[in-house]
């Protein structure tokens, strides 16, 4: 895509990458520095983070001072551990629960046995893990209210996991090991969205709300406290990608401007698109400065080429295969500090307007 | 050794270990040298049989053959080839020549049907571009077992052929075990972790 120049020193940036697999934020917080929450990889496996700040001439491996896993599902945390390699003056920081014993363990337990091609995230996790452990930086920990990052004008707050979601997520590992050592469930029966993390971010006088994945329980909790911080966002990462299952009316009234600006990637599971139409509403009743980084979630994509032996015998066995690709997008938001000008706004590649996801 | 039974007593004097395979011990005719009896073994099926058959040979005929079993002495990483000379009947060995392969990865499981991300093998994609619904009625009885959210398996479609000819097609679907652990690993993943939490200060 073509990114143009980089940021001046006293404009905030925020760019959500969205390649229809995953999503990446970066964010230029002032002074030449930068920050990256989650990532998502292109087709060739690279970080599609790096890339952007590469297409606009940004050294990441100076500039980003702060990288954030807000929780382990692999659309968020894909190539974290490539980042964290090559952004060698970055502070890492994920969900505090990542970091306990018990999880730690079971990340390295599970290392090198029977995973996926296409890795995990629990591996993403343990990579990034052991290049701490090679390179002795230290970690800084996420949990309900705590500021996790202060550099000049720049201030990150993680709002969430709560205690109560700490302790439940703890639980759940310990019940995926039986007594004799076997893992008796799946590490997917584990929910990270739970223990996932919501960022608060503030650069002088311009707020932002990063979602991640947290769902309506995750946000009622963090309504629930007097500690965090209540300047109201201008920018919302839509969570969750807009499922309902993370709508609060109460995070719109309480928690973010007036008609704030809107942003989300879509995503396609069990052949169901989300947002769907409902949900594309729900936002658009909120606010119409709405986007997404990519045209439709319910598109679909032309199906791989394949011989017509196998073609036949897919259709005889009864399987139905979909594509998922969709063509990358991102959308940028700039804003000179300290102006009270209107953000602008630009979108890339497939990114548009929320209501284009509406089934016409 | 060579496995021998009537048919093949005539056969077993005129032996001959075809390249690749290992080495004789020097001091036995019947014993190979080789480090991985599985490899050799391979390689000689491809070089020999074009993946299908082993050709033995004897002064008058040639002969279709398969190794059976191979095992490994308790000295000097000494092996044992076993050849099995089959009955006539039982020469004729299919072929599987895959078409298409998938890694797939169980997002959710219904009444009849699963819900999977597909990684294109074939393709050598290393991203699950694909999401297909799977009919229960395609995986075995003992996969059904292993069936659940998270669960990775193997889905290749090709054909087998016969010797003589025939084709058929396949698809077959195999699900991976779930990753064994034992005590020593749990230990080792246990110090792992602790190291961690000391040096990083978590």
């Amino acid at each position: 895509m073509e990114a143009g120049k980089p940021p001046r020193r006293d404009e905030f940036e925020f760019t959500l990458l969205g390649p229809g697999y995953g999503e990446s934020i970066v964010l230029h917080v002032g002074e030449g520095f930068w920050a990256i929450v989650d990532s998502c990889i292109d087709r060739n496996g690279n970080p599609r983070a790096l890339q952007y700040l590469n297409s606009i001439g940004v050294d990441p491996s100076e500039a980003v001072r702060l990288i954030v896993a807000t929780h382990w599902h692999d659309d968020h945390i894909r190539g974290i551990a490539k980042l964290v390699e090559y952004c060698g003056r970055a502070t890492f920081c994920c969900s505090s629960v990542l970091c306990k014993h018990e999880f730690l363990t079971i990340a390295h337990a599970l290392e090198g046995r029977s995973h996926s091609l296409t890795g995990s995230g629990v591996r993403e996790i343990h990579g990034v893990i052991s290049r701490l452990l090679q390179t002795g930086s230290i970690p800084s920990q996420a949990i309900a209210n705590r500021r996790i990052y202060v550099r000049g004008q720049c201030e990150i707050w993680s709002l969430s996991p709560d205690d109560r979601s700490f302790q439940s997520f703890l639980r759940s590992i310990g019940r995926l090991v039986n007594a004799g050592g076997q893992i008796e469930s799946s590490l997917t029966d584990l929910t990270p969205n739970a223990v996932a993390v919501a960022l608060w971010v503030r650069v002088n006088d311009f707020t932002v709300l990063l979602g991640s994945d947290v769902d309506k329980r995750g946000w009622t909790a963090i309504l629930q406290t007097k500690e965090r911080p209540t300047d109201k966002a201008s920018v919302f990462k839509i969570p969750h990608h807009g499922s309902a299952s993370a709508y609060l009316p109460e995070v719109w009234d309480r928690m973010l401007d007036p008609d704030p600006i809107a942003v989300l990637t879509p995503w396609r599971r069990g052949g169901r698109g989300v947002p769907n139409d409902h949900e594309v509403r729900l936002v658009l009743s909120r606010t119409d400065n709405a986007y997404a980084t990519a045209r439709s979630s319910s598109s679909k994509p032309a199906p791989a080429s394949r011989s017509s032996m196998v073609k036949r015998t897919i259709r005889e066995a009864g399987v139905k295969i979909r594509r998922l690709a969709m063509s990358p997008g991102a959308i940028r938001i700039r804003y000179t500090l300290g102006s009270q000008a209107q953000p602008r706004i630009k979108t890339f590649g497939e990114a548009c307007h929320l209501k284009n996801l509406v089934q016409m | 050794m060579v496995q021998s039974d009537q048919s093949t007593s005539a056969i077993e004097a005129s032996w001959r270990v075809p390249e690749g395979l290992g080495t004789f011990d020097s001091d036995s005719k019947r014993q190979f040298r080789t480090q991985n009896v599985d490899q050799a073994i391979n390689n000689w099926l491809a070089k020999e049989s074009d993946g299908r058959t082993i050709r033995v040979s004897d002064s008058s005929s040639e002969i279709a053959a398969r190794p059976t079993f191979a095992r490994q002495s308790q000295i000097n990483h000494r092996f044992s080839l076993g050849v099995e000379i089959p009955s006539s009947a039982q020469w004729r060995v299919s072929t599987f020549h895959a078409l298409q392969e998938w890694e797939g990865y169980v997002l959710s499981v219904r009444d009849t049907d699963f819900v999977a991300r597909l990684v294109d093998i074939t393709g050598g994609s290393a991203n699950a571009a694909e999401e297909a619904d799977i009919p229960l009625a395609e995986i075995s009885e003992n996969d059904l077992t292993k069936l659940r959210r998270g669960s990775i398996f193997r889905w290749v479609i090709g054909y087998e052929r016969s010797i003589s000819g025939s084709k058929k097609r396949v698809s077959e679907i195999v699900f991976r075990d779930t990753p064994a652990m034992n005590e020593t690993d749990m230990q080792k993943a246990e110090a792992w972790a602790l190291e961690a939490i000391r040096l990083l200060k978590l």
